[in-house]
């Protein structure tokens, strides 16, 4: 995936979360996606806590909308979270799913070891905003510990495991704290059926903490990066530019 | 009523400088239960692997579940063993992929096909991983004459760059001793032979030539060891005896005419002294000396490279004269796409060819191929692309009444092949905790 010629190569972010569940992941993937399209960093690999497969098909439906590299899409199939909330039935109302069944999607955590293989030595990150199951599910096979060692500089988490073993940034609340950025469903009207528009239609006032997205930009920018309402204003809800990504082998 | 004493699994007909094992018969069980085999039947495995990846659009069964369906196309030739074998989709060699290794995706494939790991990209100091034939080997090879045997139809080179940086040993092996050491299959029936059945002694072509003169079938040196033998044997036995020791001097007959075709067709060329012209007759030849090793419980593993991973080798049997490798960088051009499919298919043929033999080799109230686990596939899917997702795999048998067969199953996406063969090393009786890439067992392949 990665070639070594020299040039900087973007970072590979691995998403995890209870997708669906909240407006945060929405504007959170949103952002990563548009950050991938700048060539700013890669999204490695999209994994979801949740064992609903709406859940994975909303992701496909990120993956598709923001020209993303095709690939497998990895689902909890145990554990909290089977139910489709309202705001995971709105965005996935009317969209074109492939994923029908559990043999669509991958074991999150093979996924996860198998695509940070692709990435150079500290190259890759894991941003994780719901429960860590994924995570230590991860750190559980035997093959994993020492690629995620040498590839993952950094686990920003809400539930990071207790033995992750390169650094850690909590995600909390607070990170989102002073941040008063509101999106609309008007800003998503480049896309026909945003996933975040549908969700606004449904739930114009669903919750929003920010903090995701804060992590977001802080694990492709760095975590010196100020993030301010006008940044989140300017980004998250911007159409992607076209695709004029690097060919990396494999790609 | 009349008893009679128990023949020992390990009876073999000796003479000069030959020693023929024995199939499984009525006599090796106590006399009042002729029809039972001592101890459960024993489990074999096969690797059968085809290069340059195989039409997936002719492969692929439409549903998952029961066969019930008319197979692809080029799984047509199998369609009156549909309720033998198990289709698999999705299953996933990662170690295959780039990585961040460049090109050489038929180097990596290949290479580390049955050991789940990604083969070090050189063409000097080889690294590898031990593959899952030998580690059931190392566990259960005391049992039989040869712990395993490696067979293939192509000669290939063990050393120098065949594929972008990797090491002809990666293309042209599928079983590796050990993280360094392949084991180069065997290519000529006639060697296969004289392993399976002579002194072990591979001769030089002069020696045997000069053997030749002389020769008389290899029954011939046993004779008065079988008419002792069929002296104490009741009819059945004497009968699977006498098809058993005709399949050998089959076997014997074929070399002989491959060895004079030869010399026919091609008599100024510098090529293995046995080997057959045919492609066709090359399989058949080798595939039958296994069915008659897996008989005798010669040996209970063995891996079949067909031909070489990356191979050009051109199909002219059936009317192509393009390399293989070629070919499969079709540029979706139907009719490069048609010849590929055309060599997926015979190979499929030859394949099947083998499991009708397998299946007709009776072993108690059962048959040799029902306690087996042939496993027929690539190490690519897509050879245009490229790709190490969703790999071609099948299961021909049971695997001594495990494998619940005549299904397709799907496992999730990325899948490891890996987790196949921890199932498969779990039936085989080898317990191993972790393999390869392995993120667990293959859920869904027994009977359960």
């Amino acid at each position: 995936m990665q070639t070594a010629g020299g040039m900087r190569l973007p970072m590979g972010v691995v998403f995890d979360a209870s997708f669906g569940d909240s407006l945060d992941d929405l504007l959170a993937l949103s952002l990563l996606y548009l950050l991938d399209s700048k060539n700013e960093c890669r999204v490695a690999a999209m994994t979801t806590t949740k064992p609903n497969l709406g859940s994975a098909g909303l992701y496909e439906v990120y993956q598709k909308l923001y020209g993303g590299r095709p690939m497998a899409i990895g689902m909890c199939t145990s554990g909290q979270g089977k139910e489709t909330g309202s705001l995971l039935a709105a965005a996935v109302e009317g969209q074109t799913i492939s994923v029908k069944s559990e043999i669509d999607t991958a074991e999150p955590h093979g996924l996860i070891r198998n695509v940070l293989q692709a990435y150079h030595d500290g190259n890759a990150a894991i941003l994780s905003t719901g429960p860590g199951g994924n995570l230590k599910d991860l750190l559980g096979l035997p093959t994993a510990l020492p690629v995620v060692k040498s590839k993952v500089k950094v686990l920003y988490a809400a539930d990071a495991p207790a033995n992750w073993p390169t650094p850690v940034v909590k995600v909390t609340a607070e990170m989102g704290a002073g941040l008063n950025y509101q999106p609309k469903a008007e800003d998503f009207a480049w896309a026909e059926k945003h996933p975040v528009a549908l969700a606004l239609a449904k739930e114009p006032n669903a919750k929003l903490n920010r903090a995701a997205m804060v992590a977001v930009l802080k694990v492709v920018r760095g975590a010196e990066f100020q993030v301010t309402d006008a940044v989140l204003q300017e980004l998250v809800a911007a159409k992607p530019a076209p695709r004029q990504r690097m060919r990396f082998f494999g790609d | 009523m009349m008893t009679r004493k128990a023949l020992s699994r390990r009876t073999m007909l000796r003479g000069a400088g030959a020693a023929i094992a024995l199939p499984a018969m009525d006599a090796m069980a106590p006399a009042l239960r002729a029809s039972q085999l001592p101890g459960p039947k024993p489990v074999r495995m096969a690797f059968v692997y085809v290069p340059n990846g195989i039409d997936m659009r002719n492969w692929t069964p439409a549903a998952d579940g029961p066969l019930t369906a008319e197979l692809p196309r080029i799984l047509k030739p199998l369609e009156p063993f549909k309720k033998d074998i198990t289709i698999l989709s999705n299953l996933t060699h990662n170690g295959g992929r780039a990585l961040l290794d460049g090109a050489g995706d038929h180097g990596r494939c290949c290479g580390g096909y049955l050991s789940g790991v990604q083969p070090r990209k050189t063409f000097v100091d080889i690294k590898a991983g031990i593959s899952m034939d030998q580690i059931v080997a190392n566990q259960i090879g005391s049992k039989t004459r040869f712990a395993s045997l490696e067979l293939g139809l192509e000669d290939a080179r063990q050393a120098g760059d065949c594929d972008s940086g990797y090491s002809c040993a990666y293309t042209n092996n599928l079983a590796w001793r050990s993280e360094t050491q392949p084991l180069p299959p065997i290519l000529d029936p006639r060697v296969l032979f004289e392993r399976l059945f002579g002194t072990g002694a591979e001769l030089s072509p002069e020696a045997r030539a000069q053997r030749a003169k002389y020769r008389r079938s290899i029954l011939d040196f046993v004779m008065g060891d079988t008419r002792k033998l069929e002296a104490d044997l009741g009819p059945t036995d004497r009968r699977k005896l006498d098809e058993y020791l005709s399949s050998i001097r089959s076997i014997e007959q074929q070399l002989e005419r491959a060895e004079k075709d030869n010399s026919i067709i091609n008599p100024g060329m510098d090529k293995p002294y046995g080997v057959p012209a045919d492609f066709a007759e090359h399989f058949k030849l080798m595939t039958n000396m296994i069915t008659v090793a897996f008989q005798a419980d010669l040996s209970r593993v063995v891996t079949f490279l067909v031909t070489h991973e990356g191979t050009s080798r051109p199909y002219r049997e059936i009317g192509i004269a393009d390399g293989h490798h070629p070919l499969t960088h079709h540029m979706n051009k139907p009719e490069l796409i048609e010849k590929v499919t055309q060599i997926n298919t015979y190979h499929a043929q030859q394949f099947a060819g083998w499991v009708e033999k397998l299946k007709a080799a009776k072993e108690g109230d059962s048959n040799v191929l029902e306690n087996s686990m042939i496993v027929y596939g690539a190490g690519l899917s897509d050879g245009n692309r490229h790709t190490h997702e969703d790999l071609p795999t099948l299961i021909a048998g049971n695997g001594g009444g495990y494998i619940k067969s005549g299904r397709r199953i799907t496992a999730r996406r990325e899948t490891p092949m890996s987790n196949l063969f921890l199932t498969m090393m779990d039936r085989m009786g080898v317990q191993v905790d972790h393999f390869g890439d392995a993120t667990g067992r293959l859920a869904g392949l027994d009977l359960a």
